[in-house]
């Protein structure tokens, strides 16, 4: 055959391939007839003879250099022409028939004829020169890589050559995702706002466990993607995906619940059915039965498993604490957690650092904090237009500093102060007597300072709720010596008496 | 084992492998290919970087805490509840009497064989405080501060020798091998001194407990929450100071050497003992300036020394407790103490329930009952959990070792029944919780598992004990196991 004549036959046969592909276009139909249905399946089988031959035949063209291709080398451009070609013809029929749409379906049939045509053409061609000739059988296995490429990740997952396997950490996901909800039936439905919160943190990671990988937008099968709301309500080609209010008439619960001996159970075999808990999970959304979801995001951020633990159950105070230990210019870290009221400062690595200078640029954030510990620190008397700044604060440590009167009677008119370490200060009575007037103060520290027992005395006279905590003094008592073995037999003797 | 069983483990060493070679080390990979190599690799240190930091950064406890920390005194071997806790007035008046054969049938003891004879309660008791709490007069320090004091009489455990009941008392579980509940607290809560380990162990009695080293271990948990073994004899920490001719900026050389051949291991694999390796070489560089002066008891007023009765530079049970009241102000989150020598079986002189069990206790209500004191005076008590007992309790029985009764007073390991106590940390203050039947010999109101004990201690700090898990070997494991529950009358 003339080159001229291959041409036009190499052309003829990408015409029929792009013809085929209009005719019949992947829309996420599954139709008969049987035949064409489980010819389409072949593709998965067929494709592979060409893929391989198309790289075999450069390889050997540059393994075995010769002007001229060999007879081999001939047939077995014929083959992995024919053999793409069929291939695609297949693959055509596979998408149109056997139910396949999406983004991703149509760029593997596109580049699938392609690859088909650039395999035609170095076939036509292979009397051209040397160079030519190899570059053009390069193009063709580069363009059969592409296309396997995304046809090999509609079959397996997404990245499924880059990355190791991983079904035991999609489970953990899944187990983690949904300990933090419990089903609370509730008299009232579920807002739109509200399931769309629960579809966030308990549906989706089920549906991208076990559903998406053929329910997307990249590959929708039987038109159905599952990767939104929008798109469950809508459904696919058997109509719509759920009925809100009414789990059991929903289609995705229903295929989700089929035994396995069901064809339409889904996922398919091998694929893993979903637990009775994340079925449960999926139903309680439908039904609106609001999952707690006010309580969930605390609780899910605990279950996490080091190393997959991000510790970042309080990023958002870690990055405050961060910024703080900037401003604050010293070199330890400063330890922040937080609770109910607002975050828990403790200067304990810092305390050779941290004086009057420090407070008062912590004193720029005293509105998020709760609780300071700044015993041991260097702080004194001078930090007590810092200390009144703290607003929030209801927990106050300041035992063994340097601190005084002056910053007793700036801590007492903190609104909110409930206890307040003082002791090995140098407060005085005269600064406890301030803290008389202290609203919401529970309970104090004196032990080691100045304060007398007239000065605790007179405070507590003034308010009797508050606990004033002295120092403690432990009466020495002296132990008896234990008793003999005598002793020990009339002690038995005499409580076997009865008493008088 | 059989053979899927190894099978099935080989395939999951193989997945963790692969687990570790992260995407990470792909692009990395990838990027040298492309010459972007310098913008990946900077961008893999940052993050280690963090990572290293935030394994010990504190954290926020998932459940609203009211203890940030826990000095847990344990006195190994088991004392005697019967002579400390557990009034049995009833059992006074047996005294010297066969045990009833309906109460030895189906039981395990560790010596005693046959029938031996029920021995009284060697010391009285009376009420104190406020709540009556009633102690025994071995400890009157401790009881001066009762109403503090949340006194368990109904605790049982599983094991009856101390090694096993050790384990189950601070991992859990009887084998060795699972994580300490320090290791789980630092696990959930991180450390609040960046500049000290988080959970420190001090010995004193002169051995180990019987339970050995695992008691303190992190099991399964990375090794950077295992406990740090500490002393007041000597270097604080063993292995802390540099080796002679070396000073403390070569030493920082070598350890900025050291930790960028970390970093690149740790993005090359991606393993997270990698990361303990890099924070247990900067902690140690930072102890070497934070422990001496947290260990420095003579910083301590003769008073308070007076007072726990403590001697610096010796080894001593109340040197220790002292100690932990340095570190729990320093913001150590868990300081595990074990004093030997409790186990007071009468067999010998050194075990005589009568005088050397006195002066056990002598030392132990001094140290204890100041410590209580002191963390009140500091304001501490509130926040602090202090608890104090053995891994199991002391039969009523009089010990006949070998069928023959015992020289000296002594009692045999009982895991029916035993007390202990906590102080602070939102326990329920002059609370006296369970009891008892007549003689102490089992359980018959509020029976507590050590499990339920552990449930309790970590929801105090703010830990779901259900929920504080580590996926080892294709499971979550816990501290509790399979078992505990937290029991609310304990707390307020």
């Amino acid at each position: 055959m003339s080159t001229r004549n291959r041409l036009l036959f190499a052309l003829g046969a990408t015409l029929v391939l792009v013809a085929l592909a209009q005719a019949l276009p992947a829309d996420g139909d599954s139709r008969g007839p049987a035949l064409l249905s489980i010819l389409g399946k072949w593709h998965l089988v067929t494709l592979h003879l060409p893929a391989a031959l198309l790289f075999v035949v450069p390889a050997i063209e540059w393994l075995h250099a010769e002007e001229k291709p060999s007879r081999p080398v001939h047939l077995l451009t014929d083959i992995a022409a024919a053999g793409t070609w069929l291939a695609t013809v297949l693959g055509i029929l596979h998408g149109h028939f056997n139910g396949f749409s999406g983004t991703d379906v149509d760029r593997h049939s596109q580049l699938g004829i392609i690859a088909a045509a650039l395999a035609s053409l170095s076939w036509a061609m292979i009397h051209f020169g040397r160079k030519l000739r190899i570059t053009l059988q390069c193009l063709a296995a580069i363009g059969v890589v592409l296309a396997a490429h995304i046809g090999g990740e509609m079959v397996h997952d997404e990245g499924f050559l880059t990355e190791p396997s991983k079904p035991s950490v999609k489970e953990v996901t899944n187990f983690e995702n949904m300990k933090g909800f419990s089903l609370i039936p509730s008299a009232v439905a579920a807002t739109p706002d509200e399931r769309r919160q629960v579809y966030e943190q308990a549906v989706r990671p089920i549906l991208e466990a076990h559903c998406t990988a053929c329910h997307d937008a990249k590959k929708s099968k039987g038109k159905l993607r599952l990767d939104s709301i929008e798109a469950i309500e809508k459904g696919g080609s058997e109509g719509v995906g759920l009925v809100w209010g009414k789990s059991s008439d929903s289609r995705i619960v229903q295929r989700a619940t089929l035994p396995r001996s069901d064809e339409e159970s889904m996922p398919p075999e091998p694929k893993k059915m979903l637990t009775a808990e994340q079925v449960a999970v999926i139903k309680g959304w439908i039904d609106g039965k609001a999952v707690s979801a006010a309580v969930a995001p605390k609780v899910t951020t605990t279950v996490k498993t080091y190393p997959n633990q991000s510790f970042s159950t309080n990023d958002k105070v870690s990055e405050q604490a961060d910024s703080l230990v900037k401003k604050l210019g010293v070199t330890a870290n400063l330890r922040a957690v937080e609770n109910d009221a607002g975050m828990i400062i403790t200067t304990h690595a810092i305390v050779a650092q941290f004086g009057d200078k420090q407070l008062s640029t912590l004193a720029e954030s005293a509105g998020d904090i709760a609780e300071m510990d700044l015993s041991r620190t260097r702080i004194t008397d001078a930090g007590s237009t810092a200390i009144a700044r703290f607003k929030k604060l209801e927990v106050l440590a300041v035992g063994e500093t340097k601190v005084g009167d002056g910053f007793v009677k700036a801590a007492a008119d903190l609104p909110h102060l409930r206890r307040l370490i003082l002791r090995g200060t140098q407060v005085t009575d005269m600064g406890l007597m301030a803290l008389s007037k202290s609203p919401e103060l529970q309970a104090v520290y004196v032990a080691q300072t100045s304060c007398t027992a007239g000065g605790i005395a007179a405070l507590q006279k003034a308010r009797p709720d508050l606990k004033i905590i002295g120092a403690i003094q432990l009466v020495d008592i002296p132990v008896p010596p234990p008793p003999t073995k005598d002793e020990a037999m009339k002690k038995a003797a005499a409580a076997k008496e009865p008493k008088k | 084992m059989r053979h899927s069983d190894s099978e099935r483990l080989a395939q999951e060493a193989v997945r963790e492998h692969l687990r570790l070679v992260t995407r990470r080390q792909f692009l990395r990979n990838a990027g040298l290919c492309i010459g972007a190599a310098a913008f990946v690799g900077l961008r893999g240190t940052q993050a280690s970087a963090a990572e290293v930091r935030n394994v010990l950064a504190a954290r926020t406890a998932p459940l609203r805490a009211r203890a940030k920390r826990v000095i847990y005194i344990h006195l190994a071997g088991a004392p005697s509840q019967l002579e400390l806790f557990d009034p049995k007035p009833e059992l006074t008046k047996l005294h010297g009497e066969l045990c009833p054969e309906s109460f030895l049938v189906g039981k395990t003891f560790a010596f005693i064989k046959g029938r031996p004879k029920l021995l009284g309660p060697l010391y009285p008791f009376s009420k104190h405080g406020e709540s009556g709490m009633e102690l025994s007069d071995r400890l009157p320090n401790i009881a001066q501060q009762a109403d503090d004091l949340c006194l368990i009489r109904s605790l049982w455990t599983e094991q009856f020798n101390h090694a096993p009941a050790q384990l189950l008392a601070h991992t859990g579980f009887q084998i060795s091998g699972r994580p300490s509940m320090g290791s789980w607290v630092m696990y959930g809560l991180g450390s609040e001194n960046e500049n000290l380990p988080g959970f420190i162990v001090l010995l004193s009695g002169g051995t180990k407990p019987d339970g050995g080293k695992a008691l303190w271990s992190s099991g399964f948990l990375p090794s950077v929450y295992q406990g740090v073994q500490c002393q007041t004899v000597g270097n604080p920490i063993p292995y802390l100071a540099n080796p002679a001719g070396v000073d403390g900026d070569l030493r920082r050389q070598a350890l900025n050497a050291l930790g960028e051949i970390n970093q690149s291991e740790h993005q090359q694999f991606g393993d997270p003992e990698t990361l303990t390796r890099i924070s247990q070489y900067e902690l140690a560089f930072r102890m070497q300036m934070s422990a001496p002066e947290a260990t420095d008891l003579t910083k301590e007023s003769p008073a308070t020394l007076a007072r726990y009765g403590a001697e610096p530079g010796k080894e001593s049970f109340a040197n220790n407790v002292l100690l932990a009241r340095r570190m729990a102000e320093r913001g150590v989150r868990f300081v595990q103490l074990y004093d030997w020598g409790w186990d007071m079986h009468g067999e010998a002189a050194h075990t005589d329930l009568a005088k050397a069990f006195t002066e056990k206790t002598h030392y132990m209500d001094k140290a204890v009952g100041a410590l209580i004191a002191d963390l009140r005076e500091r304001g501490m008590l509130e926040d602090t959990l202090v608890v104090v007992g053995g891994e199991f309790g002391r039969t009523p029985m009089w010990e006949n070792r070998g069928g023959t009764q015992n020289a000296y007073f002594g009692r045999d390991h009982h895991p029916a029944a035993f007390s202990m106590l906590v102080a602070g940390g939102g326990f329920r203050g002059g609370l006296s919780y369970g009891s008892t039947d007549e003689i102490g010999y089992e359980v018959v109101d509020g029976k507590m598992h050590v499990h339920d004990l552990q449930a309790t201690l970590l929801h105090q700090l703010g830990l779901e004990h259900e929920r504080l898990n580590y996926r080892y070997q294709g499971r979550d494991f816990r501290l509790t196991d399979t078992g505990g529950k937290v029991v609310r009358e304990l707390i307020t």
